[in-house]
């Protein structure tokens, strides 16, 4: 389906890692630096382009948020934030981490720093063995190492376990 | 199957770098360095942070002085690579020696955003290396001498500059200002009083001014859009006198959207007779505030009536006014008021138009005579005006609320879906 109006100058195809085709308007595509530096460097929009990092789930999340911010007129700042915010609302960790490489690679500045900020409130006035389980880092200090580490930060910990 | 492997094990200690940068940009300080004890991947992660933020969330209660500065030094000599941001908030030390050892070993960091306010105590003196942050972008600065060297060339990149109670020179302001040729934003909150207070900067868009200046001159600002001033200080209203050529003034505004003028200001502009309406149009002009206003004062009210029909394109009044009962001139206030009643009743109104008048908000309305007067003008020739709201002075009471009402809502009303809401001040 997509390829039949693949030729229309204001949409451009988008390829997910796992095979799935999204069509999607110029202008909201240029919410991403990415793709509007592949466009100004006349590459044709008739041309299918491959996001081999990005499955369809993630790239569905992604364009829904390019949509809401190309769309809103810069003057309703106020209805965007509250769409940022409910946006990430319960999304599980490992979706939240497809979403800011997904902004990474794409470089949507918007989105990587709301999903950046997402799991840096995660991490925020923990203890840092539950961020350990959180995240799933495997601790591979040695116990004089990670005691070497907070002697060495000693500041940082006072009233941490 | 594949996703549910991923999401068990771990991402986020291989994530691209500045995605890592962006995450660990979202923590306190002391989050961010806690990260350190997670794994040996971690334990520098943190030292490559874009910004460096000692605000109060920084400074721990039971901390003292040398311990504070002990850790500030530490996070500094840990810290690797450039900073975008650097800033300290208010420590709860005074100015010392220390500050400046900071500063010097940001001076290789390519900072682009620097804020540093101190508490009260003495004024501190900038180092002649800070003069040297040439990526200078945002500068933000409260409490601090600003003394450049004479070799100093302006920060060319600057684009927003907020001074709090700096001590500057007037002719230095000046030249450094002109130097700065990118400066868009410019605040200037209780520093020096200036003599004379020059602004040429091409691309300025916003000017906020609270202290004391006997002069101003914008000589170039023709896209200055947003404008705010208000003379005095914390301590008492101006006693300088100020003298300002109004004509001047405006006619430096010729891009002007947004205008916040304070009645020190409008008092400031030369004496003599307050123009019917000003040389050149205010145009662009959208949103007028008049703050302080004294209604009873006829040079006060003339110059609202002269900036209302020199806005012919104006969407929003706001007006706060000054209560007599805070200064009482007992003997004067009857006569006074006389004045502005019959001034206000010989105007020529025919060619008097508030075509875009939407909105009109006046705080701390007393009910005065001359106050009721200009609303009344303010209704009947606003044809398109979609919401009036006076909010009445603290205390005022039910009767002399009601009757006050009551003779506002009989002015005849050039636009009759306007909204009328009466309600008392909130407090700031």
């Amino acid at each position: 389906m997509a390829s039949s109006i693949e030729n229309n100058n204001e949409k451009l195809t988008l390829k997910s890692s796992d095979g799935e085709e999204f069509l999607v308007e110029k202008h909201v595509a240029l919410q991403s630096t990415l793709l509007q530096n592949m466009l100004d460097s006349d590459c044709s929009s008739a041309d299918v382009i491959p996001l081999p990092k990005i499955d369809a789930r993630t790239l569905a999340l992604v364009l829904g948020y390019c949509k809401k911010h190309a769309d809103a007129s810069s003057s309703k700042q106020g209805e965007l934030n509250s769409f940022d915010s409910e946006f990430l609302k319960d999304m599980d960790m490992g979706a939240l981490f497809n979403l800011v490489l997904a902004a990474n690679f794409m470089e949507i500045k918007g989105l990587l720093d709301i999903a950046a900020q997402k799991i840096a409130d995660t991490i925020k006035d923990k203890p840092h063995q539950e961020v350990r389980e959180i995240f799933h880092v495997e601790n591979d200090y040695t116990p004089e190492e990670e005691a070497a580490v907070r002697e060495e930060n000693r500041w940082a910990f006072e009233g941490f376990p | 199957m594949k996703r549910n492997k991923r999401s068990t094990s771990d991402i986020i200690s291989y994530l691209p770098s500045n995605v890592t940068e962006n995450i660990l940009k979202g923590l306190r300080l002391r989050d961010a360095v806690r990260t350190s004890v997670l794994s040996r991947k971690w334990r520098y992660k943190w030292v490559t942070l874009p910004e460096l933020v000692f605000n109060d969330k920084f400074f721990l209660e039971g901390w003292d002085n040398g311990k504070v500065k002990a850790v500030i030094y530490q996070v500094l000599l840990f810290h690797r690579g450039p900073l975008v941001k650097f800033n300290l908030w208010y420590p709860p030390f005074e100015s010392c020696l220390d500050i400046n050892n900071w500063i010097f070993v940001l001076s290789t960091k390519n900072i682009q955003d620097f804020t540093f306010y101190l508490h009260g105590g003495l004024r501190h003196e900038i180092p002649c290396h800070f003069y040297s942050f040439m990526q200078l972008r945002d500068l933000n600065l409260g409490n601090c001498v600003f003394k450049p060297p004479p070799t100093f060339k302006g920060f060319g990149r600057l684009v927003n500059l907020d001074f709090y109670r700096v001590t500057i020179s007037s002719e230095m302001f000046g030249l450094f200002i002109s130097s700065c040729l990118q400066l868009e934003r410019l605040r200037l909150r209780g520093c020096t009083n200036f003599r004379s207070l020059e602004i040429n900067a091409p691309n300025l868009k916003y000017f906020d001014f609270f202290g004391i200046f006997e002069s101003v001159y914008l000589e170039n600002t023709p896209l200055l859009a947003e404008i705010s001033v208000t003379l005095g200080s914390w301590d008492k209203r101006p006693e300088q006198d100020t003298d300002i050529e109004w004509a001047k003034f405006f006619h430096s505004l010729p891009a002007i959207e947004d205008m916040h003028l304070d009645s020190s200001i409008l008092e400031s502009f030369d004496a003599g007779n307050v123009p019917e309406r000003l040389p050149s149009t205010l145009n662009q002009l959208k949103v007028l505030v008049l703050s302080d206003v004294c209604y009873s004062n006829l040079d006060h009210v003339s110059w609202a009536l002269c900036l209302l029909r020199s806005s012919p394109n104006l969407h929003k009044l706001r007006s706060s006014i000054w209560n007599n009962d805070i200064t009482p001139i007992e003997d004067n206030i009857t006569p006074i008021e006389d004045n502005v009643i019959e001034f206000l009743q010989a105007q020529d109104f025919s060619k008097f138009s508030l075509n875009r008048l939407r909105e009109v908000e006046i705080r701390s309305f007393s009910g005065a005579e001359p106050e009721i007067h200009f609303v009344k003008i303010l209704l009947s020739h606003s044809k398109v005006l979609e919401k009036i709201v006076i909010l009445h002075e603290h205390g005022m009471c039910a009767e002399k609320g009601f009757a006050m009402l009551k003779e506002l809502i009989r002015f005849p009303r050039a636009s009759l879906k306007a909204e009328f809401i009466v309600s008392e001040t909130p407090d700031e």
